[in-house]
């Protein structure tokens, strides 16, 4: 499972748990990994937020149950990143850990809070030696997006929204091994272009045909207000200043329809994702010694050491 | 003239834009600390340093704002910001400053 050589089926099986998590009529729903032989940092936090969010939705009505992948790779992944523990579940043994990554387990929380980047600062650091000046960019660039999460994400005022309002994830690891680091940061809301085209189609009628990606690619590139104030909704381009910082630096925003990517130094690029993703994904990522294998690269899933990455 | 050491004395996690979106954001620190400063104070020198970093948000809300109620000039002649670990961090305010009528 991941959102690159398998985003199709990925997103197919979050719509699916959703859908019927929280408008299905089944009473007993068992999400069921056993064949799930590996999932990418991205992917295992997305499953984290929308199985958290239905779950608190559907509590009273639902008996949600899961078992194990059988795979150790599935279930590293998820116990590293959190899983597990999010929902109180004990952690599976793992036959042959691999030790090559180091996880922050996933945050979540519905502020602009500086602190809960505290554990991915220090462990980029520390692991990495991040240098200060890209920590403080990093740093921006992550309280620029709780940020959007509050005054954007979600609206409040549309009732039985099944959303848990301004909740956002964050989750990373450093690859000492392979000298990279990775950043995911991902919210349940109604996407950036899609917020964005609702506070513009009031002022500009044709602004709905204008696709996602460009959308997404605008935001990200110079800002876009989406107030009547100027000086608001410039936050998105500090996204890509940390990835001009960072050696081998990319960046990824998948939100709605559209699919941006970044690499340091070079043009936005934005396409058309075949299925929306729900909410917003910004996938971070720098290693010191870029390589080719990592042109397209989006996701961090890897496949003997290959980064298959394109859709 | 009086300097106020803003990771020292505020925090070293600047927040985001409004003081209901958390702790630390732009609006409380213009509120509570920036306005307050320049009413009692000719020249305020607010030095930047050893902050983790800040959020355009929230150097609009602080900055920006301030301006906007007290006049760029004003606020350009009274307040004097130093940082010495982020060289971008002063053009960028001043960015905020600038816009602040527009």
């Amino acid at each position: 499972m991941d959102f690159s050589a398998h985003y199709h089926q990925s997103l197919i099986f979050l719509n699916e748990i959703r859908w019927e998590l929280l408008h299905g009529r089944t009473h007993n729903v068992l999400i069921d990994v056993r064949q799930l032989v590996e999932i990418s940092a991205p992917a295992a936090i997305v499953l984290l937020a929308e199985l958290s969010r239905c779950t608190a939705y559907t509590q009273r009505q639902k008996s949600v149950r899961g078992n194990y992948p059988a795979s150790d790779r599935a279930k590293q992944m998820l116990r590293d990143v959190g899983f597990f523990a999010a929902f109180q579940v004990k952690a599976p043994d793992i036959t042959s850990p691999t030790k090559d990554r180091v996880y922050v387990r996933t945050a979540s929380g519905n502020q602009s809070d500086g602190r809960y980047t505290r554990p991915f600062l220090s462990l980029f650091e520390r692991v990495a030696a991040l240098t200060p000046l890209a920590s403080k960019r990093l740093y921006s660039a992550l309280i620029e997006c709780m940020d959007n999460v509050k005054a954007h994400a979600y609206d409040p005022s549309i009732i039985g929204d099944p959303n848990l309002v301004d909740e956002w994830w964050l989750g990373g690891f450093a690859d000492p091994v392979r000298r990279r680091l990775a950043l995911v940061f991902y919210d349940t809301g109604h996407g950036i272009p899609r917020t964005i085209k609702q506070r513009r189609m009031l002022r500009v009628a044709n602004y709905a045909r204008i696709s996602d990606a460009r959308i997404l690619e605008r935001a990200v590139n110079v800002g876009f207000t989406r107030t009547r104030d100027n000086r608001r909704g410039n936050g998105l381009p500090s996204l890509k200043d940390f990835i001009d910082l960072a050696p081998g630096g990319f960046l990824r925003v998948a939100s709605g329809s559209g699919d941006l990517t970044y690499r340091r130094q070079s043009k936005l690029s934005a396409k058309r994702l075949p299925v929306p993703m729900t909410g917003s994904l910004i996938i971070w990522t720098i290693e010191e010694q870029p390589s080719l294998e990592w042109d397209g690269a989006g996701d961090l899933i890897e496949a003997g050491e290959q980064i298959s990455l394109r859709f | 003239m009086i300097t106020y050491h803003f990771a020292k004395e505020f925090t070293r996690y600047p927040g985001g834009r409004l003081r209901k979106d958390g702790p630390w954001s732009g609006q409380q620190f213009r509120e509570d600390v920036l306005l307050k400063l320049l009413a009692e104070h000719d020249v305020v020198r607010v030095d930047l340093s050893g902050a983790r970093g800040f959020g355009s948000s929230f150097l609009d809300e602080a900055f920006g704002e301030a301006a906007k109620r007290l006049g760029v000039k004003k606020v350009k002649e009274s307040l004097e910001l130093t940082c010495d670990d982020d060289p971008m961090l002063l053009e960028l305010i001043s960015q905020k400053i600038e816009k602040a009528t527009q």
